[in-house]
């Protein structure tokens, strides 16, 4: 017989409910969105008093900057949330107390998990009247929108189930929540980085060589980036509000490439890839805490 | 109920259980007792299946636990040395979280989580936060929260650890009730004059193997027969001399004033023997007594390397060297 309700998750959800984190965050990440939409929208009528005109443009902007920061905001609020889901219970020594039960790994993790996504959609969708403010003058549809919140459903399952890996291999919260943040940072800075080297080592070589027939380019590693949440975040965007010739141009920089099936589906493929790895994520949560398995090792 | 035959647990370098045997029977209150760093904790972690062995056997009513864990989950109840508490959870929520994990909820649930709170003396803090109750109040959920499945078996690891006395002897008066109700009860502890007073059974462990299993009074019995006689004499020193040299189970004598302190190799008849000897040849005997053995004696000696030949009952035995 399974449980009607995840026993832990059901727990998470009573203790943090009677915490103030989650009323924090909320109100924390809406103050931020808040004010940057009132600023915008101050500068929109500031500007629409000199002119005169009405810029729509400026509230699709507007609606990107939100969608942007909300997006920044999830990535870095996600890991805070779910970096002490294990680690946490070995600190309190209670990780014994739940495995010792009839729950197994598998049910212990997916309602750490579970009570995290509770609270990052509380705050995602906390956020959406603000988004909302596009509908005045329209220019993005509700399908849009819908789609948007599935997007940043999985960022937050990629990088909750980051989080929660990271915390079942790491035994201190500290560590686990420092590690989040780095590999969050290789994945988005890091890479970026990776990909502008590779063509920076091209365009060094071409300025040696001096060939009118070579073009600098990054080449294959710009394939590095479909594992970067913001990059396909950005591919994204301009497809819900740009022209969808953005992502090409930002491509340009890197050298020249023609359309392919992977650039084209970039963002199905890195929505893929996100959640594959967090599949694996979990998995190797799961391993790790089960006492029956050879160990990864539980570090530092 | 429970046999252990061979458990074996490395650590990189280092061996924790080293062909470990242990056997339980159905209703013992078993002890379980060993210095700091033995395996008490390895051994209790494998019996839960919180810890995997390298070898070995564990069968609990000829299942076989080490691999089949859903069986131990149904039927064992474990309380650790120590156990954290949740934040912003009250104690019935507690209880009720951890009947769900073992899959008791509803009504059945509520009535069972109360009986045991009743039972343990937490009734009236049912509503209280679990983060405000003392350490002899969490102790104490602790069981009730190992209690919760009803379990045929109960491995409880340093129960008593850092409570005061009146919580150490409650906790006792719970675990004889537990026990008279038909529970089988592992308990590792340091104290050992509380295992003495309530355990039926003991075992020691020293450096990851069974040194000694047995029942207690047969245990203690022998611990007595090992400790010297005392005889205090008023008058006639030279003739009793004389006449425990000259006994062949007396192996050696040492004289201290009045008091002779003889090492005794013979039965109780043999010393109510020895005894109307003395009196017979006009030998004053003020005191005539065998010192009692005790469980801290017996441990000191045993885990320091102190090892002497010990006459086994049918279910005691002590490996010993001189």
């Amino acid at each position: 017989m399974r449980w009607k309700w995840n026993p832990v998750y059901k727990m998470e959800k009573m203790t943090s409910s009677r915490s103030a984190r989650m009323s924090v965050i909320v109100f924390g990440m809406n103050l931020i969105l808040t004010i940057t939409a009132l600023i915008m929208l101050y500068t929109i009528m500031h500007e629409t008093g000199y002119t005169g005109e009405i810029p729509y443009q400026s509230f699709i902007q507007l609606y990107r900057m939100i969608a942007f920061f909300e997006f920044t905001l999830i990535l870095l609020i996600v890991p805070a949330l779910t970096s002490g889901a294990v680690s946490g219970e070995r600190e309190r020594q209670t990780l014994d107390l739940l495995l010792s039960t009839k729950m197994n790994c598998w049910d212990i993790i997916v309602g750490k998990l579970g009570a995290s996504f509770r609270t990052v959609l509380i705050v995602i969708l906390s956020g959406f009247p603000i988004l909302s403010l596009v509908f005045i003058y329209g220019g993005v549809s509700e399908f849009d929108l819908v789609f948007l919140f599935a997007y940043y459903v999985i960022t937050a399952l990629f990088s909750g189930s980051l989080g929660i890996m990271l915390s079942a291999l790491f035994k201190k919260t500290s560590t686990s929540t420092a590690v989040s943040y780095v590999v969050l940072l290789l994945l988005t800075a890091g890479t970026g980085a990776a990909t502008y080297l590779f063509y920076r080592i091209s365009y060094t070589r071409f300025i040696e060589i001096s060939d009118p027939s070579f073009y600098p380019t990054a080449g294959k590693s710009i394939y590095f980036l479909l594992v970067n949440p913001a990059i396909s975040f950005y591919y994204f965007m301009n497809g819900q509000t740009g022209s969808g010739r953005e992502f090409y141009e930002f491509l340009a920089r890197m050298g020249v490439y023609e359309k392919n099936f992977i650039l084209e589906n970039w963002v199905m493929i890195g929505i893929g890839i996100q959640f594959v790895l967090s599949v694996i994520f979990i998995c190797v949560a799961v391993r790790t805490i089960d006492p029956m398995k050879k160990k990864y090792s539980v570090l530092l | 109920m429970l046999d252990v035959k061979g458990l074996t647990k490395r650590y990189k370098n280092f061996t924790a259980l080293d062909q470990f045997d242990l056997h339980v029977d159905r209703g013992e209150l078993f002890g379980f007792v060993g210095p700091n760093g033995a395996g008490k904790t390895t051994t209790l972690k494998i019996l839960t299946g919180l810890l995997k062995a390298d070898g070995g056997t564990a069968t609990l009513d000829g299942k076989n636990i080490l691999r089949d864990r859903a069986y131990i989950r149904e039927n064992v109840g474990y309380m650790p040395d120590f156990s954290g508490v949740y934040d912003n959870m009250k104690v019935f929520e507690y209880m009720e979280f951890y009947a769900s994990a073992y899959r008791i909820e509803g009504p059945e649930a509520r009535e069972r989580y109360y009986e045991l709170l009743e039972m343990v003396g937490l009734s009236r803090k049912a509503g209280s936060f679990v983060d405000e109750l003392s350490r002899g109040m969490k102790q104490r959920l602790s069981l009730a929260r190992a209690l919760i499945h009803d379990p045929r078996l109960l491995i409880l690891d340093e129960p008593a650890s850092g409570l005061d006395p009146q919580s150490r002897y409650h906790l006792k008066e719970v675990l004889k009730y537990l026990n008279r109700d038909g529970k089988t009860i592992i308990i590792s502890s340091h104290i050992l004059a509380e295992l003495s007073e309530m355990c039926t059974d003991i075992g020691i462990i020293d450096s990851g193997r069974m040194i000694l299993r047995g029942s207690l009074i047969d245990i203690l019995d022998q611990v007595n027969q090992n400790n010297p006689l005392e005889i205090t004499i008023y008058d006639g020193m030279e003739q009793a001399a004389k006449i425990l040299k000259e006994h062949p189970r007396v192996q050696t004598v040492t004289f201290d004033y009045h008091k002779i302190m003889v090492n005794f190799s013979g039965s109780h008849e043999d010393e109510a023997e020895l005894l109307k000897k003395l009196l017979i040849n006009d030998v004053k005997v003020y005191e005539f007594i065998r010192k009692p053995g005790s469980l801290e004696n017996l441990f000191m000696k045993i885990t320091e390397g102190k090892k002497e030949k010990v006459v086994a009952s049918n279910e005691m035995e002590m490996e010993s060297s001189l």
